[in-house]
């Protein structure tokens, strides 16, 4: 069961890309979602979402793939989203927040048809609201 | 002339029979019919793990073949992985003396393991976003070489600076139940 309505976590090699991903994002991301919405105003189909980002070398990682899975049992969507590697080396961590944020709203597009009768159409708005705001970025 | 010379005069000698040398080939083809029924009786019963050669000899069938080569390829691809506390808070404590929960700082370990390629679908990645990890590789390599690396990180946690200033010192980490 996840501990929050909007859970982040990550899966990145021990390196300064690393770094740029979970040390302050993951947990910046995950914060501001939780605070700014509510995931039962969009319907009670959803109960969590749990999104793990690849931030791995995927020329190296053979092991860790993205992942779309939808529980029924708990209502909980659990997402494994692979960041576009290439991007991450030269990006500040900044930048790579705003990836992650771009990542996290497609990856929620992708997910949609898993979970019927939930208002995505709203979710999708206001996740983008969020994570396109540039209070997010400061 | 005995009673027994006597009794065995009328009945003529009899030789045994000339046996005619087998012929290779029969043995050859009842081998076959042999393998035969027994790749019939491994598809009808569901064993499809068998399949014949050429010569008729049994082998594994190409699936299960391509299984093991692929499990052969998967011991070569093994990562070894450090979970750290994304936040502070408490986290279960498999390695602490009376207590099931630690209070970990963000970024404090809470388990070294190893993984290979096939792991996910067992176990699933759910538990590192549900439990509020982070999760990052240390090592790439054999499955050998990853053990070894796990061993030398669990043996060395109590001499982390995270560890030692602690009350009571764990042996372990916490999220580690046993040493290997």
């Amino acid at each position: 069961m996840l501990y929050t309505a909007f859970v982040v976590s990550s899966i990145v090699e021990d390196n300064s890309i690393g770094d740029k991903i979970d040390s302050h994002n993951v947990q910046l991301l995950e914060q501001v979602l939780n605070a700014r919405l509510q995931l039962a105003a969009y319907g009670p189909g959803l109960q969590g979402i749990g999104v793990v980002f690849l931030g791995t070398d995927p020329a190296e990682d053979g092991i860790h793939e993205e992942e779309w899975r939808f529980e029924a049992s708990t209502g909980e969507l659990y997402l494994q989203l692979r960041l576009p590697y290439a991007l991450l080396e030269q990006a500040s961590e900044q930048e790579v927040l705003r990836l992650m944020g771009q990542r996290y709203v497609q990856g929620l597009r992708e997910a949609a048809e898993l979970v019927p009768e939930f208002d995505w159409e709203g979710l999708l708005v206001d996740v983008q609201g969020v994570v396109t705001n540039d209070e997010f970025f400061e | 002339m005995n009673t027994v010379s006597k009794k065995y005069q009328s009945v003529p000698m009899r030789l045994p029979a000339p046996q005619n040398p087998r012929n290779p080939r029969v043995a050859l083809r009842i081998l076959l019919l042999g393998s035969c029924i027994l790749a019939l009786v491994a598809a009808w019963k569901g064993l499809g793990f068998l399949d014949q050669d050429a010569g008729g000899a049994l082998i594994l069938s190409s699936e299960r073949e391509a299984q093991l080569q692929q499990r052969l390829r998967r011991l070569q691809r093994c990562e070894q992985y450090v979970l750290r506390a994304k936040s502070n808070g408490f986290y279960p404590c498999y390695a602490c003396v009376g207590d099931t929960q630690i209070f970990l700082r963000a970024g404090e370990v809470w388990k070294y393991g190893i993984s290979i390629r096939g792991q996910k679908g067992r176990y699933g990645n759910n538990w590192i976003a549900a439990r509020g990890l982070n999760y990052r590789v240390q090592y790439r390599g054999s499955v050998q070489a990853c053990l070894r690396q796990e061993a030398l990180k669990i043996y060395h946690y109590a001499l982390l600076p995270e560890n030692i200033r602690r009350a009571v010192p764990l042996m372990r980490p916490p999220g580690n139940k046993v040493d290997l």
